[in-house]
């Protein structure tokens, strides 16, 4: 799976980096001075990466909390996010990650105990419940059995009530969670799309029924659950392809373990969009009817409103109005 | 278009024989092989000589983008002479500079660390290799295109038992020919890439019926990716005949996009 293994000096020989050394016998290791060498360089072209990404080990000094986005928000008034990894092994063709990073490859911060503490003290901090959101540079759980990242950071939350994590995810990698008691402040979100619209546009991801059987052994073992339908994507028929969608999904839904539905359109800062299109300019999702000119790319304002209050209405008739939260204008 | 560089004319003669490249004439300053997919500059030994045939090639054509190829000799403190490898990390000895060439795809031969040297290399450490041309030839081919299509492949000529004086021009060209298999396969992933840069072909045709304007030429490439994507057909520049200028051409296509279904495959 990973064919370059490149590694920072000064962690070369981390317990951590051993151990994914050890998983990857075939890989060629790479050392390098700082991640940045190997990341940023302008001459790097993500979508001819993502045919085959190699994973950077490094270590992160700052910045290891930071507020959320706007609209980040299942109900709470301090969002925080932090980014174990950078990057993904899905290939979502709306995934804002395309357009902001130049480098397909994943790093992943090897430093955990420093994320712990950063985490630690802004809970401390905090005079209200805080919420924390892992899956914002990646999928949170996605290369959890390369990682351990989530099985590390989760007994750190049992010792607060007043913290909140949201793991975000399309993946099925969810024995870590399995086995372990259901945390009440660990919200287990999917992000889920119609099938049509998954096959097209969420590229390596697992299927939809995969993902809600997921979702299901989750809820049956009690941990609350959370389902975020961002970006809705507008074709001919979304009402319809939605309405049904919608169904399929709640027929699966213990509505007593749900915390929290997420409901966005489609929209990207300009920047990132135009770095995406240069990169895949024969893709359906951005021949759209799309406000190419606007800061923050989406859907005609009109035709966005239209999409948002349909979902909304279809989504009031199956769960109360405290649980539905609506994104917009941000990422 | 592939450009290979290489040092010297031993290293070329494989791939000239191999992908019968034609020499150009009255060609001022380096040698130039070519044929309709490759083109091989012999640049002389060094990293300046490297470096200014690699921008040499790319000023004849400046708009152009091409998958860069360094080929040519090296030596290895532990691998034996024949073997093959490919840079996945190059250093400027001089500068201490490194670049870190991505190779989205399976290597046709093991990888290593390769050290660009001013002075053929006695000493050799432990799993690197020694060149005398990488480090300048990746430092100037890589403002052209993007990482993934700058590579260099190095075949072991000298190592600790045979130095690097005994290396001689048979040697050079026996070891390379006998390594165009994996150089082929290489060449062959590199084309694979370069074909996924490639620009919508239909733009030329709209552009010998009408004028275009920068912006204007921006906007119908636009528009044409944007056709292609939900029409999945192409477009012909005499649909639009009737049309007395550029301008009309672009409001018109744009109408016809906003008419095409959008859909997303089987529900
Ligand atoms: S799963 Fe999320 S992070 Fe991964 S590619 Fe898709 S949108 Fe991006």
């Amino acid at each position: 799976m990973i064919q370059t293994l490149y590694i920072e000096q000064a962690i070369f020989d981390h317990p951590r980096s051993v151990a994914i050394r050890q998983r990857f016998p075939q890989a060629s290791v790479v050392t390098c001075e700082r991640y940045g060498e190997v990341f940023n360089p302008k001459a790097q072209n993500f979508r001819l990466q993502k045919q085959q990404p190699s994973l950077i080990l490094a270590e992160k000094f700052n910045k290891f909390v930071l507020e959320a986005p706007f609209s980040y928000n299942i109900g709470g008034q301090r969002n925080y996010y932090f980014s174990h990894m950078l990057n993904c092994i899905y290939d979502c063709r709306y995934c804002f990650l395309q357009g902001m990073y130049r480098s397909a490859n994943y790093v992943l911060f090897v430093n955990y105990e420093d994320f712990d503490t950063a985490i630690e003290q802004t809970i401390k901090e905090s005079n209200q419940p805080a919420y924390f959101f892992s899956g914002y540079d990646c999928d949170s759980l996605a290369l959890e059995p390369v990682t351990g990242f989530i099985k590390h950071t989760l007994p750190l939350f049992k010792k607060f009530d007043n913290a909140y994590i949201e793991l975000r995810t399309k993946s099925t990698q969810i024995r870590s969670l399995l086995e372990i008691n259901a945390m009440q402040n660990c919200i287990v979100a999917f992000s889920l799309s119609p099938d049509n619209l998954a096959a097209a546009l969420e590229h390596k991801a697992p299927s939809l029924s995969k993902r809600l059987d997921a979702l299901e052994k989750l809820q049956q073992t009690g941990w609350p659950i959370g389902l975020r339908f961002d970006p809705i994507i507008y074709c001919d028929d979304y009402q319809q392809i939605y309405d049904e969608f919608f169904k399929q999904v709640f027929a699966r839904i213990n509505l007593k373990q749900l915390h929290s539905v997420s409901l966005g359109t489609f929209r990207m800062p300009q920047g990132f969009y135009r770095n995406i299109v240069k990169l895949y300019p024969e893709e359906k999702l951005f021949a759209g009817p799309l406000a190419e000119s606007q800061p923050m790319v989406s859907y005609e304002s009109e035709l966005e409103q239209q999409m948002l209050n349909f979902c909304r209405d279809k989504l009031l008739e199956l769960i109360p109005e405290e649980k539905l939260f609506i994104c917009h204008d941000d990422i | 278009m592939l450009h290979i560089v290489t040092a010297l004319p031993c290293e070329a003669k494989p791939l000239i024989k191999q992908y019968r490249l034609n020499g150009r004439q009255a060609e001022n300053g380096f040698r130039i092989y070519e044929n309709q997919q490759i083109r091989l500059i012999i640049a002389g030994i060094g990293k300046c000589a490297a470096a200014a045939a690699c921008a040499y090639l790319q000023g004849a054509e400046p708009q152009g983008k091409h998958a860069w190829l360094n080929l040519g000799i090296a030596g290895h403190g532990d691998l034996n002479i024949g073997e093959a490898i490919m840079a996945h990390k190059v250093t400027d000895a001089t500068t201490g500079k490194n670049w870190y060439p991505a190779m989205p795809f399976n290597h046709p031969c093991p990888t290593a660390t390769l050290i660009s040297v001013d002075q053929p290399q006695t000493d050799y450490c432990a799993n690197t290799a020694y060149d005398m041309e990488a480090s300048g030839f990746y430092a100037t081919a890589s403002r052209f295109n993007s990482g993934e299509l700058v590579q260099v492949f190095k075949v072991i000529s000298d190592n600790h038992a045979n130095s690097a004086e005994q290396v001689s021009a048979q040697l050079t060209e026996q070891i390379i020919a006998a390594r165009l298999d994996d150089i082929d396969a290489l060449i062959q992933q590199l084309f694979k890439l370069e074909q996924q840069q490639q620009m919508s072909p239909e733009i030329k045709q709209f552009q010998q019926h009408w004028h275009f304007s920068v912006s204007q030429q921006h906007k119908l490439q636009r528009l044409l990716q944007r056709w292609l994507a939900r029409s999945q057909t192409a477009i012909k520049a005499d649909d639009f005949s009737n049309k007395k200028n550029s301008k009309a051409v672009l409001q018109a296509l744009e109408k016809q996009i906003i008419a095409l279904p959008m859909s997303f495959g089987d529900k």
